[in-house]
């Protein structure tokens, strides 16, 4: 195909993803009436969505609530994910083999399914309103587990062995040699982990009655659907825009290992 | 200093894969043993064993008159170098040769100068700041070999740990390793499928098949006595030559090769006489075959008929490979020799340098001083 073809189709998809975006940006500067235009420039700026926001829902505290949750969960998960990997995927016990197709089949299980039992043990473990329960139940996946298991396959034996015969115990082997040497695996769980708990609603929605407690995509989906917008378009999308706000930033920083994290997530055998 | 004893080891993977077989071994103090067998003979099961890498499945290892069965690899004091070098890709060479000794808390100073002095010995001091993705094959070799002797272990534990360097510093480090034994004077034990390797840095050998034990010896003896036909084939290149025939007797023992007769020399009729008129194997090395039958004890050279196949100057030698009945004959010969390839001629076997084997059983018939 000739080059114009190509760069032509693909503005054209540029266009279409960012242009959302772009207006959503655009319009939370906007006074409220002007909302329904299709152009991106504002011809006046304003703050007073931004500021309505964060005078009515403790946003701030939610987006520290929220990185709270997402980096405790994120963490636990790279610890017990990797050691679990690493059990099911080096040492030898009875059973092994069953707990591992254990583990792929709670993946198969829908949230829904486990989501009233889980609850049922929140109230009863009294965590509800409590951090607790928005971290500890997403401390160990099935996903990570799965990919830190094939990828500490993939690392050779000897390695281990040295590691073993130089002194180490399991979780120092785990920790100072295979930690290391699987930080394409380490960050691939991060990201994906970090991810899916900062974009969880239904279960925060569960669990959290507190504001103080709230994550922030709960908080500004309550702010959206319970009334407080006052079926304004201009909060709604300035809420919106907060929550973008810090997984862009993010994704920016991040992007290298982003784009690298997809790529290989599919791949790895 | 350390000594190893192996009491009827074996060891079977999974239910039925029996990959060492009841192996019975003693490594003295300060001697240097080495495993060799082909690939698959159980050499490194045997090794990671010793380590404590790998469970034993039935039988006793002692190191140093303690039952380490049960005893983890890291308290065994052992040191191993494995073929891949296993060296850690995320630590400098310094770490790498300092993990064990932090691990086992060695005070720093001390680390240092135990680093700096395998550094020095192997000749890496230059690299201690590098990689192991920045270092050669040969000096990641050293590096491995340094880590080992970093801990000052009871035993040295070698895993075919010059397979993957290319001929010339196969050699250089084979001469190394023996140099490092000489002067640490510690045990190790060394894996190798290289009879080469086996032959020139062994105290005494360890002859493997199918996770048996086939004969333990010093290397000159496997080579000269080989108790079996397996050994008698797996030491020494160009192997020894087999040939399958029969005793007949007609004034004096004969091997009867079908093709060509051989007279038993009369040493040997005292133990070949039950086989007259069974099937015998006869093996010589390709150095007891010559080309010209006038030497110094020229009753025991017998002549046998040949199509020369092959003819490879070596330089210092010739090896000539023929055909003879049935069977193939392999011979090092002199350089002078103008023989070419299908040509008929006659070489002369030095019979006494012969070895007879049982053709069931494959032992060696003759094995009497
Ligand atoms: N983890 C395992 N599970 C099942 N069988 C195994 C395992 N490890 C080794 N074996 C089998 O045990 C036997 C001995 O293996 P071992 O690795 O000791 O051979 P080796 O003599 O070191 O061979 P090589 O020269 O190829 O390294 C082989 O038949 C091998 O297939
Ligand atoms: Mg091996």
């Amino acid at each position: 195909m000739k080059k114009p073809l190509i760069y032509t189709i693909l503005i054209v998809f540029v266009v279409f993803s960012l242009y959302p975006f772009l207006w959503m940006a655009s319009s939370t500067l906007r006074p409220e009436g002007e909302i329904g235009a299709l152009g991106l420039i504002p011809s006046k700026l304003t703050f007073e969505h931004y500021k309505e926001v964060i005078h009515k829902i403790p946003i701030f505290r939610a987006l520290l609530n929220s990185f709270i949750v997402a980096g405790s969960v994120t963490a636990g998960v790279l610890v017990f994910g990797s050691m679990v990997g690493y059990a099911l995927s080096r040492l030898r016990f009875r059973g092994r083999s069953l707990i591992f197709i254990i583990i792929l089949f709670t993946m198969t299980l829908p949230f829904q399914i486990t989501l009233i039992p889980l609850y049922v043990l929140m109230v009863k473990f009294h965590w509800v309103n409590s951090y607790l329960a928005l971290i500890v139940p997403y401390m160990l996946t099935g996903f990570s587990i799965l990919l830190f298991r094939q990828y500490f396959m993939a690392l050779p034996q000897d390695l281990i062995d040295a590691a073993r015969i130089d002194g180490c115990s399991e979780l120092w082997i785990l920790y100072r040699v295979l930690w290391p040497n699987s930080i394409p695996a380490l960050i691939t769980v991060g990201i994906l982990t970090f991810m899916t708990s900062w974009n969880e609603v239904l279960w925060p929605l569960i669990v959290i009655r507190d504001r103080a407690m709230m994550t922030m995509p709960q908080i500004v989906a309550i702010f959206h659907i319970g009334g407080q917008a006052e079926a304004r378009l201009g909060v709604k999308l300035a809420a919106a825009m907060l929550l973008a706000m810090p997984v862009i930033l993010a994704y920016s920083f991040f992007q290298k290992y982003f784009i690298e994290s997809m790529a290989t997530s599919g791949l790895k055998e | 200093m350390a000594h190893v004893v192996l009491k009827d080891v074996t060891k079977i993977y999974g239910k039925n894969v029996i990959a060492v077989n009841r192996v019975n071994l003693e490594v003295r103090d300060r001697e240097f043993v080495v495993l060799v067998g082909p690939s698959g003979c159980g050499k490194s099961t045997i090794l990671r064993m010793i380590a404590g890498l790998e469970d034993i499945t039935e039988g006793e290892i002692f190191i140093d008159d303690r039952l380490v069965n049960s005893i983890q690899a890291k308290d065994r004091d052992i040191a191993m170098v494995f073929q891949n070098y296993a060296l850690y890709p995320h630590m400098t060479v310094f770490d790498n040769m300092a993990f064990g000794l932090k691990l086992r808390k060695i005070a720093k100073n001390e680390i240092q100068d135990r680093v700096r002095d395998a550094a020095d010995i192997l000749g890496i001091t230059d690299l201690l700041e590098r990689k192991p993705k920045q270092l050669s094959g040969g000096q990641r070799q050293r590096v491995a070999v340094g880590r080992a002797i970093v801990r000052k272990p009871k035993v040295f534990l070698f895993d075919e740990p010059l397979s993957n360097l290319d001929a010339k510093l196969r050699v250089q480090m084979r001469k190394e390793i023996s140099k490092l034994h000489q002067k640490l004077q510690a045990t190790m034990i060394y894996v190798t499928h290289d009879q080469v390797e086996a032959m020139t840095m062994g105290d005494r050998i360890v002859v493997l098949k199918d996770g048996c034990t086939q004969q333990i010896d010093v290397p000159m003896t496997l080579y000269n006595k080989p108790e079996n036909q397996f050994v008698a084939g797996f030491i020494g290149s160009p192997p020894m030559n087999i040939f399958n025939g029969k005793i007949v007797k007609e004034s004096g023992l004969w091997f009867d090769e079908g093709q060509f007769k051989l007279k038993v020399p009369s040493r040997f009729e005292k133990n070949i006489e039950s086989y007259v008129n069974k099937e015998i194997i006869f093996g010589i090395r390709p150095e007891d075959i010559h080309q010209s039958g006038d030497k110094s004890d020229n009753e025991f050279l017998i002549s046998v008929n040949v199509n020369v196949e092959v003819v490879e100057p070596m330089g210092n030698e010739v090896i000539l490979y023929s055909s003879v009945g049935k069977h193939s004959a392999v011979a090092r010969l002199d350089v002078q020799c103008q023989i070419k390839p299908g040509e008929d001629i006659n070489l002369f076997f030095n019979i006494k340098k012969g070895h007879f084997f049982n053709a069931e059983t494959k032992m060696s018939i003759c094995l009497e001083k």
